[in-house]
């Protein structure tokens, strides 16, 4: 009788214990590390970051943020070096789950946690898996960047109708390789329209002279990675002087395919969205964090929605009347950047 | 189709008929009330909608202003309207118009048109209206204004779509509300149908039926209405089986009153029967007595309580004659006969009946009639007794002149009949006493005279013009009366009668002396009653009728077995064998081709005696009591030997030369009259006869000269009954006998001998009657004082 009440007695407090430890586990705060390859305050990192917030929906979460800020870290030793850093927080911080903006922070840090449950997630990635040799992993789950480089030449061809003759030029970034490998496949989608060159250099001053050159071989230039040009010092020159030099120097339209580049003065293209990125990459943590469901059955993919988005102090500098279609359809940035005034 | 088969298809029809209109002016006001309010609201919805477009392509131009692109520096903006144009289908333009009114982009111009703006269009971006409605090309628009950054209006927006939408959609809608209401429609139909045929129609064929087993004299209706199902119908058909069962109760009522009244009836006709008879049969044999004491030698004083008597009684037969005859037409118990006869025979007949009264009175009576027969058919006996009325009501009325009777007729033949008729026209024109304006509109009704005063003074029971009245009406006939008091009558009568070509020989009439053709014609009377027999044989013993005598049924058929006849008069009601059963027998005993006239003699004037006799096979009809003339006129129609007799007697009677020249009986008469004081009476009449002597003489001779039978004709009347009246029986004579070839149209040379005879005979007869009224005048030196209210002679 007396056997019997106490093994009652013991199942009920272990359960009491059980139940509590749930509930606590249960009322802490998601842990997310974000690895940003690049620096923030830019379009581009905190719009993907605003987007994966919204894709993981009203969860009850801790963010630490990490800058590998690979515009400045330029060499691959301090991209390295960015990496390690990055991985320390997490060895220390231990997050639920850790999402990683663009190629940098995949190659540098996701690369590293072969074996580990810890869950990552990436947006932004110019390379597939393949690419950065982790297919397979089934910790590692993502989101692709993919321009949008037909519609962009579309969206180009009905502002400046002439317009049959592109060059492409970037710096030497290897994440943009894939990127004109994609080109070279489009074209094959673009009737009448012939890609004449395509230039990666390394030195601001070949960027320029090519960048002159173009107004004789090109109708349209398509920039790619102006982030790495180093001048006649070796030092890099920053995209935002040489986003500036070429307006005020070339006389041809361009196209890029990301919004701060349209701020910057590119006339116009049909960009990538990074919120559509972060929402993307927000939905997939908030599968694996609320729903339970592992990284690898969640397949890696791009988004597909591109927004146009057209520069119209650039079209007035080379003399362009933009349609209303386009101007009603399109995000229109009516100034500089650097004409604006610091808030 | 029966009745309650009428009665349901007409009630189905008209409910249906009805609930047709009702549903079909129901619908017609859904469909006109549905498309109004329906263009109504299609119209603001569309403009509403037309009006988000508009503010869509206004917002879109805001947009692209606020990213500083001037209005006029923008380019295809016209793409944007061409393609709200396209993906709306039911708008038919969109474009923008400056503030002041330049087209600045338009759908159109994606197809190389530019359209102009509508003058409307800018007078309402003018006037700040937003909705244009009917424009010239039959759209509806609006506008909204676009505003740059700044907030001032740069231009508008104008959207328009064709009326056409909206006038498809109604109609799209009419289509459906039509087409759904003509299933209401069918369908409400048949329920309809079905419910009347159930509640309605079923039960109202069951209440006809019922009524149609109700026929006129049935009684005790048992049939019932059953329950018919609905509860109006149901008190209905209570309230109807209340009528049935008050119905059946009044019914039974009813046909016993019926009953009760018509033994009542019987009881009156059969006491009128009795009565009939009971009066008449003493009334005959006092009327018959008194004319043949009349006849016997009698002084002044008797012979005038004899007229008077005479009078008297032959007035108070007539009133109960008159009294009978309308109680018998009143009560519509009146037959006439269809039977040929001669149109001019029953005036003839009362003319030749009156002639005697109206010498008496001193009056020219005159019978104007056509010369060749006049064959119609109808009832001679009520004419001749609307004839006699009414010419004896003349005579009755009228002191001195004249009294004339006009026969004329028209020959017609009805539209939808072959049928020839024939209407008499008579007219009894009187130069009597007159009647007044209103009296004439009331001398038709009965027991009615002129006034009380003519009662007193003319007796008569006031039913004569009654009588008249009814019997005309009775043969669709018309009668009126124009009159001036003073002056005279005259009635009017006219009656349609059918034409007949040719006449039996015996219904044809000829101008008869009274006294003519009856010598030698034998008669059997069989009457039972002693003094009818008497009275009988006194008034036809002096016509030359040879009579037998039988006092029943039994004897004449025993003498008619032994000895002939050439005509019967049988008493009716006689002891041991009455008049229809010898009747019977001798008609029995007849030998083929043999008729013998049997003539019936009774009291009873009742129809059903009369129709009994006929059917015995009695030929005619006297009605005692009678007068000499009638049963002398009556022998003379029905016996051909008098027929005979009359062709072979000579026209005209030749003067009675053994006639005395004076004669003192008339004015003896006349001085019994009043007690036996004549009052200077005579001498007044003599006075006058002498003094008209002279020109009725000239008159005559004159008449004479230029052959002129009628003008001796009409001289010779008069001079015959005024010389007549004062004795003077040769004069009298003479005037008979040139009145009679006249009328005969006589030879000339014949009237004139007469003419000359009544002259030589006037010339000897003036002294003699001067004289008598110079020995008057000095036995009555006072007698010019003493002068009495007395017709004149004519």
């Amino acid at each position: 009788m007396f056997g019997r009440l106490k093994d009652l007695i013991r199942a009920t407090l272990l359960l009491t214990v059980l139940v509590a430890q749930s509930v606590s586990a249960q009322t802490q705060p998601l842990r997310i590390f974000h690895v940003m390859s690049f620096d923030s305050p830019w379009r581009w990192t905190d719009g993907q970051f605003a987007g994966f917030k919204e894709g993981l929906g009203v969860v009850d979460a801790e963010y630490k943020v990490f800058q590998m800020d690979i515009k400045r870290y330029t060499s691959s030793e301090d991209k390295a070096e960015r990496g390690r850093l990055a991985r320390d927080i997490i060895d220390t911080w231990k997050p639920d789950l850790v999402y990683l903006s663009d190629d940098a922070a995949i190659e540098h840090v996701a690369t590293h946690y072969g074996t580990s449950p810890l869950p990552f997630v990436f947006s932004g990635a110019n390379k597939t898996l393949e690419e950065h040799a982790l297919s397979g992993r089934s910790n590692l789950t993502g989101v692709l960047e993919r321009e949008h480089f037909v519609e962009s030449i579309r969206l180009l061809r009905n502002m400046v109708p002439g317009v049959k003759r592109i060059a492409v030029i970037s710096d030497p970034a290897p994440h943009f390789k894939p990127v004109i490998d994609r080109i070279h496949a489009g074209m094959a989608k673009l009737e009448g329209v012939e890609l004449v060159r395509v230039d990666v250099l390394e030195r601001y001053s070949e960027f320029q002279a090519r960048v002159k050159a173009y107004e004789q071989e090109a109708d349209a230039v398509v920039y790619l990675g102006i982030f790495n040009f180093k001048d006649d010092q070796g030092q890099p020159v920053p995209y935002e002087v040489v986003q500036r030099w070429v307006v005020e120097n070339s006389r041809l339209p361009e196209v890029s395919f990301w919004i701060d580049r349209i701020h910057f003065g590119v006339l116009g293209s049909v960009t990538v969205s990074e919120r559509e990125q972060g929402i993307a990459a927000g939905k997939l943590a908030r599968a694996i964090l609320v729903d339970g469901v592992k990284p690898a059955a969640l397949p890696v993919e791009p988004t597909v929605k591109g927004r146009p988005a057209i520069n119209l102090a650039r079209a007035r500098g080379l003399g362009i009347t933009v349609q209303s279609s386009e101007l009603l359809s399109a995000e229109v940035v009516t100034d500089f950047q650097w004409t604006r005034t610091p808030k | 189709m029966d009745t309650h088969a009428k009665v349901k298809h007409s009630l189905r029809t008209t409910i249906l008929l009805i609930a047709t209109i009702v549903m079909v002016v129901a619908m017609v006001v859904n469909a006109l009330t549905s498309s109004y309010f329906f263009t109504q609201k299609q119209t603001e919805s569309h403009l509403m909608w037309a009006s988000a477009i508009a503010r869509v392509l206004g917002g879109q131009l805001e947009r692209i202003l606020f990213l500083g692109i001037p209005i006029g520096d923008l380019q295809g903006f016209e793409r944007q309207c061409e393609e709200a144009v396209a993906r709306n289908a039911d708008l038919s333009y969109a474009y923008v118009v400056s503030e002041r009114g330049a087209l600045l982009f338009h759908n159109a111009e994606t197809e190389g048109i530019t359209p102009e703006v509508p003058q409307a269009v800018l007078a309402a971006i003018t006037n700040g209206r937003s909705i244009v409605e009917h424009l010239d090309d039959g759209s509806h628009a609006v506008t909204v204004p676009v505003v740059d950054p700044s907030g001032v209006r740069v231009a508008h927006v104008v959207v328009g779509f064709p009326h056409e939408v909206i006038a498809e959609a109604r109609t799209r809608l009419l289509t459906l509300t039509v087409g759904v209401d003509l299933l209401v429609f069918t369908l409400s139909m048949l329920l309809l149908l079905l419910a009347l045929s159930r509640f309605v129609i079923r039960p109202l064929t069951s209440i006809v039926r019922t009524l149609e087993h109700i026929r006129p004299g049935e009684t005790g209706y048992p049939q019932r209405l059953d329950d018919p199902g609905s509860k109006e119908l149901d008190v209905v058909a209570r309230a109807f089986n209340r009528l049935l069962d008050r119905l059946g109760q009044h019914e039974s009522e009813l046909v016993a009153a019926k009953e009760t009244a018509e033994q009542a009836n019987r009881a009156k006709s059969d006491f009128l029967a009795v009565m009939s008879h009971e009066i008449r049969t003493p009334m005959h044999a006092m009327l018959g007595m008194t004319e043949m004491i009349a006849e016997t030698s009698l002084d002044n004083r008797q012979r005038s309580y004899v007229s008077r008597l005479l009078r008297s009684g032959r007035t108070l037969l007539s009133i109960i004659n008159d009294i009978l005859d309308f109680s018998r037409i009143d009560a519509r118990e009146t037959d006439l006969e269809d039977m040929p006869f001669d149109l001019r025979a029953p005036f003839a007949d009362v003319v030749d009946t009156l002639s005697a009264s109206a010498e008496d009175k001193g009056l020219l009576l005159k019978l104007e009639c056509p010369g060749v027969p006049l064959g119609v058919r109808g009832d001679p006996v009520r004419l001749g007794q609307v004839a006699m009325n009414l010419v004896s009501n003349a005579i009755k009325f009228t002191e001195r002149g004249s009294v004339t009777v006009k026969v004329g007729y028209v020959d017609f033949k009805k539209l939808d009949s072959d049928t020839r008729s024939r209407l008499l026209t008579l007219e009894v024109i009187d130069t009597g006493i007159g009647i007044s304006p209103e009296v004439c509109e009331q001398i038709f009704k009965p027991f009615c005279q002129a006034d009380n005063s003519i009662t007193r003074r003319y007796g008569g029971s006031g039913l004569g013009l009654t009588i008249v009245e009814r019997i005309v009406h009775m043969m669709h006939g018309e009668i009126s009366v124009q009159s001036k008091p003073g002056e005279g009558t005259c009635f009017t009568v006219t009656i349609p009668f059918t034409a007949m070509d040719v006449l039996p020989a015996e219904q044809t009439i000829s101008p008869t002396p009274s006294n003519a053709g009856l010598v030698g014609v034998r008669v059997l009377l069989v009457e039972d009653d002693p003094v009818n027999q008497e009275v009988a044989n006194a008034m036809l013993k002096d016509s030359g009728v040879i009579v037998t005598i039988a006092n029943n049924g039994d004897e004449a058929v025993e003498l008619l077995s032994r000895a002939s006849f050439d005509l019967v008069f049988m008493d009716c009601h006689m002891p041991v064998c009455d008049g229809f059963e010898a009747t019977t027998r001798i008609r029995k005993a007849e030998a083929p081709g043999e008729h013998l006239p049997i003539i019936a003699l009774t009291a009873d004037i009742l129809p059903e005696t009369r129709q009994r006799c006929g059917s015995v096979g009695m030929d005619d009809f006297l009605t005692k009591p009678f007068a000499r003339h009638v049963i002398l006129s009556t022998i003379r129609r029905w016996t051909a030997r008098s027929i005979d007799s009359i062709a072979d007697e000579p026209a005209a009677p030749v003067p009675d030369s053994g006639s005395p020249l004076f004669d003192p009986a008339p004015l003896e008469m006349l001085a019994g009259l009043g007690d036996g004081n004549d009052g200077g009476l005579v001498e007044h009449l003599l006075e006058l006869f002498l003094g008209g002597l002279d020109d009725l003489i000239q008159g005559v001779e004159q008449a004479k000269a230029s052959a002129d039978p009628g003008a001796l004709r009409t001289l010779a009347h008069q001079l015959k009954s005024s010389s007549a009246n004062v004795g003077a029986a040769r004069l009298s004579s003479c005037a008979a006998a040139l009145e009679a070839a006249a009328r005969n149209d006589a030879p000339a040379a014949e009237q004139a001998q007469l003419a000359d005879a009544l002259i030589d005979c006037a010339a000897r007869t003036a002294p003699i009657m001067r004289e008598r009224l110079q020995s008057g005048r000095q036995r009555k030196p006072d007698a010019d004082d003493t002068k009495e209210d007395v017709a004149p002679p004519n």
